[in-house]
């Protein structure tokens, strides 16, 4: 089924002052946030592959379209708008090598700001009141989260390949927004990503119309399925659990 | 390296990762869902992932070992896969059964598409005596 796609034009809203340029990265992680609205903003606002990211470890993977070959890690970009998308899941051990290929690609690319895009664990959580929250890198980037109304996540414990994406983001001299939306862990979570797709729009300053996607919100759950368990595979937040306890000056 | 633009235009295709990787029994078409065990204090929670399904068309079934969910969808659900087109129309998945569990007091929600069966442990047995 091939879907009318008009209505997902993004309308440009009130100029306001000249946004940073930004690159969003979006890779599969829990809820597959990330993931989910990272694609749906690729196709709302129509960006072109510019790039791809190799590796000889992701090398196992390869999409056909139109005859064309495509690796699993794209480069897209808008104006002054990239992203990255990662259609495989990134272990621990991938995660350092891919951190400093996005690095070197915002520094040949004059980025200004890195946003990485992942969803955080929430038991029970309530899907009328689900919320986005932000860590910065940087204070220099404190005001996107201020002037977006993103919440500041004050407190917690981040394990996994992201707590190595993190660890080189935060010693990179490109300043990281990190956007967590609260979402299931374990199944793909549509709903949560909608969350994310209306933040990264204020922070864009587009409207993106989610109605096509929120049609979809089932569909997606179902063809997530394997990637999701290839990501909790990965992600194992068993083996994530430091072995020793945290310091009491952390708790 | 530059490359043509839109490779992934059509709104079915924006998702290209999840495309024919699927883990579904197609010899006796049934998809399989996701779904999860969760140890608490005094009980199991098992949480079963099932977009598309109505309440009404979930069965839960107990053998002696097993536990079977069984789910209707509520539109058929069509994958093609190497030119062969299949339809699939229900969910189910055969877990086993933690030991230990009060299997008379198992009970069942349905909220937001995920199927959560509690399974409260065994909380009689032999007293042990503090010396």
């Amino acid at each position: 089924m091939i879907l009318q796609t008009d209505n997902n034009k993004p309308k440009k809203l009130e100029k306001t002052a000249k946004l940073p340029s930004m690159l969003f990265v979006g890779i599969p992680g829990p809820g597959l946030i990330g993931i989910l609205a990272l694609n749906y903003v690729i196709h709302s606002l129509k960006m072109d592959i510019v790039e791809e990211i190799e590796h000889s470890d992701l090398s196992n993977i390869i999409f056909i379209d139109n005859g064309e070959l495509y690796g699993p890690v794209r480069i897209y970009k808008k104006n002054a708008f990239h992203a990255v998308i990662s259609d495989v899941p990134i272990d621990s051990v991938l995660a350092g090598d891919f951190t400093e290929s996005i690095i070197d690609f915002s520094k040949k690319n004059k980025i200004d700001v890195i946003v990485f895009l992942s969803g955080i664990h929430t038991a029970d959580r309530n899907l009328e009141n689900l919320k986005t929250y932000g860590l910065v890198t940087d204070e220099k980037v404190d005001k996107v989260l201020y002037e977006n109304e993103i919440p500041k996540f004050l407190s917690g414990m981040i394990a996994g390949p992201d707590a190595t994406i993190l660890t080189k983001l935060k010693n990179s001299p490109v300043p990281t927004i990190v956007l967590y939306t609260e979402c299931n862990l374990f199944f793909p979570d549509p709903e949560a990503a909608v969350h994310t797709i209306k933040t990264i729009s204020r922070i864009l300053k587009t409207d993106i119309d989610i109605t096509e996607f929120k049609k979809q919100i089932d569909f997606l759950r179902l063809q997530g399925r394997q990637l999701m368990e290839d990501t909790l595979t990965i992600f194992n937040p068993e083996k994530a659990k430091p072995a020793v306890p945290a310091p009491q000056i952390y708790k | 390296m530059n490359m043509s633009s839109q490779p992934f235009s059509q709104f079915e295709k924006f998702f290209i990762s999840l495309i024919d990787r699927t883990m579904d029994d197609y010899t006796n078409k049934e998809l399989a869902p996701l779904a999860h065990f969760t140890e608490k204090d005094s009980k199991w929670i098992l949480e079963v992932d099932l977009p598309m399904v109505n309440k009404d068309g979930i069965d839960i079934t107990l053998t002696d070992n097993h536990i079977v969910v069984t789910a209707k969808l509520e539109k058929t659900y069509c994958v093609s896969k190497h030119n062969c087109m299949t339809e699939f129309n229900y969910f189910k998945k055969v877990t086993l059964l933690p030991t230990g569990i009060d299997k008379e007091k198992i009970s069942a929600k349905f909220n937001n598409g995920i199927l959560s069966i509690y399974m409260p442990k065994i909380a009689t047995g032999k007293n042990i005596r503090i010396e």
